[in-house]
C-alpha cells in the first residue's frame, strides 16, 4: 500500500501509546466526517455497507493497512492535533484509507464485544476473496487509475497489450481444455481402456480372464463328451431301428402278416373220391418244412385260402379239410417258397408224401416255379400270457433275441 | 469471450483431428482435464467476484494440470496410482463444486 501522506503528521490513532486517546472527545466528529469520503473512495469493495464507525470490518484492517499503520504510526507525534482543514484536504488519496483503518486498529479492540455480528458478516466474504484470488491486490492497482478516470494513457495501452497477450494465452489454454476433453471422451468411448490401466488392474483382468478359460475349456469338454454321446446314440438307434424293420420283416414272413414272393414250387392235389385226409396234408406241410421251406400257403376252391404258421392246423371234414377254421375241398393247392430242388426232392422221397398221396387215391402235381406269391396274411395276435425276458434294442441280449428264432423254427 | 472461443476451437479441433492419446499419457489425460477444469471454474468465479487476473488464471491453470499429473505419477510410481488418481478426482471435484456454488450465488443469487 502507497501513502503517499505518510510523512505528513496525522492523528495518532493506530499506535499502542495512542490507545488511551481513543475516548478523547474532540477527535470524535473528525472521524465522522472522514468515514463516508473513504469508503466513497474505495469503489472496488462494492459491497461494503456503510458501518458505524466502531463495526468497521476488522478484517479489512488485518489484510491491508496494519502494517502500513504501525509503520507510520510511531513516527508520528502522539499528542498532534486534528484541525477540520487538514482533513478535508484529504480527499482523494489514500491516506484517509490509512486514517479510516487505523482507527479501527483500536477500535476493534474495545467495540469487538459490541459489534462482533456484523463484523462476522463482513469477514466471510473478506477471506474467500483472499483464497481465490491471492493476486487481487495487483489487479486493483492497475484497475485503480482507470477507475478513477486517471489519464494514463501509455500505462493504459501497456495493460491493453499485456491483457491481450494474456486472452490469447487463456484463449490457447482453454482450447487445449476442449481439445483434451473431447480426446479423452473419444478414447474412453473406443478404448477398452486396457492400454491405460494400470499393472494391477491388468493383473487382475488377466487372472479373471484365465479363470474364465478354465470354465469355458470345462464347458467345451462336457459339450463334446455329450455330443460324442448323442452321435453315437443316433448311429445305435439307427442301426437298432434298421434291425428292428429286418426283424420285423422277417418275424412277419414267419407268422404270416406279410405276403412274401419268391421261388418255390406250386403243388396242386386233386382228390376226386375226397379220401385225401388231413394228416397226409400236415404231413406234406412238414416235409416242406423240414426241406427248408419259409413261406406256405393252401388253397382250395373257391378262392379259400389260408395262409400255413406255427400255429396252422389241419382238421378232417367230409371229403374237405378244415384248414385253421376254414373248410377247404378239393383240389388243394400249396404255395411253397423255399429252394424249389430241396423242396421237390423232400416231396419225392420214397414212401413220403407223393408215395402216400398217390396211395390214397389222390393225385399230386409238382411244379417248380421261379416266383411264387404267398398273398395270403393272418392277423397278427399279441402273445397274451408270454411276456419277452429280457428284450433290450442294441443291449448285449442282441443275440440271444436272435437265437430265439432259430429255436422256434426247430420247433415247428 | 477469447476463453469461450478457444474452447470452442479446441472441441472443434478435438472432433475434427480424432487424435488418439499416446500410451504414455493416458493415465494422466483425464486429471489433467479435471484440474484444468477445476482452475476454469476458479477462473469464472474470480471474474463474477471482479478479480479475475490473466497471470494468476494461467499459472494456476498450469500448475494444477502439472501438480495433478505429478501426483498421479507419483501414485504411479509408489504403487498407488489407483487409489491417488481417486483422491485427485474427488478434491477436484469438491472444488469445483464449490466454486460452481460461488458462480450460482453470483448468478442467480440464490
Amino acid at each position: 500500500m502507497t501513502d503517499p501522506a505518510s510523512g505528513t503528521p496525522e492523528p495518532g490513532k493506530a499506535d499502542g501509546t495512542a490507545v488511551p486517546d481513543k475516548p478523547v472527545a474532540p477527535d470524535e466528529p473528525t472521524m465522522r466526517i472522514d468515514l463516508p469520503t473513504s469508503s466513497h473512495l474505495s469503489g472496488y469493495h462494492e459491497a461494503r455497507p456503510e458501518l458505524p464507525r466502531e463495526s468497521v470490518d476488522p478484517d479489512l484492517t488485518e489484510r491491508i493497512d496494519l502494517p502500513a499503520a504501525a509503520q507510520v504510526s510511531p513516527a508520528r507525534p502522539t499528542a498532534a492535533p486534528v484541525s477540520p482543514a487538514s482533513t478535508a484536504e484529504r480527499t482523494t488519496t489514500d491516506s484517509d484509507l490509512t486514517e479510516r483503518i487505523a482507527l479501527p486498529v483500536d477500535a476493534a479492540q474495545t467495540a469487538t464485544e459490541t459489534a462482533a455480528e456484523p463484523a462476522k458478516e463482513e469477514s466471510q466474504p473478506a477471506a474467500s476473496t483472499q483464497t481465490v484470488a491471492p493476486t487481487d491486490e495487483p489487479t486493483e492497482l492497475l484497475d485503480a487509475p482507470k477507475r478513477a478516470g486517471a489519464p494514463a494513457s501509455a500505462r493504459e495501452r501497456l495493460s491493453r497489450l499485456r491483457r491481450s497477450r494474456a486472452g490469447a494465452v487463456i484463449g490457447v489454454l482453454a482450447a487445449l481444455l476442449g481439445f483434451g476433453i473431447v480426446v479423452q471422451a473419444h478414447s474412453t468411448e473406443t478404448n477398452t481402456a486396457l492400454p491405460a490401466a494400470r499393472q494391477e488392474d491388468l493383473v487382475r483382468i488377466l487372472d479373471d480372464l484365465d479363470a474364465q478359460q478354465d470354465r469355458l475349456r470345462g464347458e467345451i469338454g462336457q459339450l463334446q463328451t455329450t455330443r460324442t454321446q448323442l452321435s453315437s446314440g443316433t448311429a445305435g438307434s439307427d442301426a437298432a431301428l434298421a434291425e428292428a424293420r429286418r426283424r420285423t420283416q422277417t418275424l412277419g414272413l414267419l407268422a404270416g402278416t406279410v405276403p412274401a414272393t419268391g421261388p418255390g414250387l406250386l403243388i396242386t392235389i386233386t382228390d376226386p373220391r375226397g379220401l385225401l385226409s388231413a394228416e397226409v396234408v400236415l404231413d406234406a406241410v412238414e416235409e416242406l418244412r423240414g426241406a427248408g421251406a419259409e413261406a406256405m400257403q393252401i388253397n382250395g376252391t373257391g378262392g379259400q385260402s389260408v395262409r400255413i404258421v406255427v400255429s396252422t392246423y389241419f382238421l378232417n371234414g367230409q371229403g374237405t379239410i378244415n384248414v385253421s377254421g376254414k373248410t377247404l375241398s378239393a383240389p388243394y393247392q400249396l404255395l411253397v417258397i423255399g429252394d424249389s430242388a430241396t423242396l421237390d426232392a423232400a416231396l419225392r422221397i420214397p414212401g413220403g408224401v407223393v408215395d402216400t398221396v398217390t396211395q390214397q387215391g389222390a393225385k399230386i402235381a409238382i411244379e417248380q416255379r421261379g416266383s411264387v406269391t404267398v398273398s395270403a396274411l393272418r392277423p397278427a395276435t399279441s402273445p397274451q400270457y408270454a411276456r419277452p425276458t429280457s428284450y433290450r434294442v442294441g443291449g448285449t441280449s442282441r443275440r440271444h433275441d436272435w437265437v430265439m428264432v432259430p429255436v422256434r423254427l426247430n420247433l415247428m | 469471450m477469447i476463453a469461450a472461443i478457444g474452447l470452442v476451437i479446441g472441441i472443434v479441433l478435438g472432433v475434427v483431428l480424432h487424435p488418439t492419446v499416446p500410451a504414455p499419457l493416458q493415465p494422466y489425460l483425464p486429471i489433467a482435464v479435471v484440474a484444468a477444469l477445476d482452475a476454469v471454474f476458479g477462473g469464472i468465479r474470480a471474474r463474477l467476484d471482479g478479480i479475475f487476473d490473466d497471470k494468476v488464471f494461467v499459472v494456476s491453470f498450469v500448475s494444477n494440470v502439472l501438480v495433478a499429473a505429478l501426483i498421479v505419477y507419483l501414485g504411479d510410481k509408489l504403487g498407488v496410482g489407483g487409489q491417488l488418481s481417486t483422491g485427485v478426482v474427488v478434491v477436484l471435484g469438491i472444488r469445483i463444486f464449490g466454486n460452481a456454488a460461488a458462480i450460482r450465488r453470483h448468478l442467480f443469487r440464490a
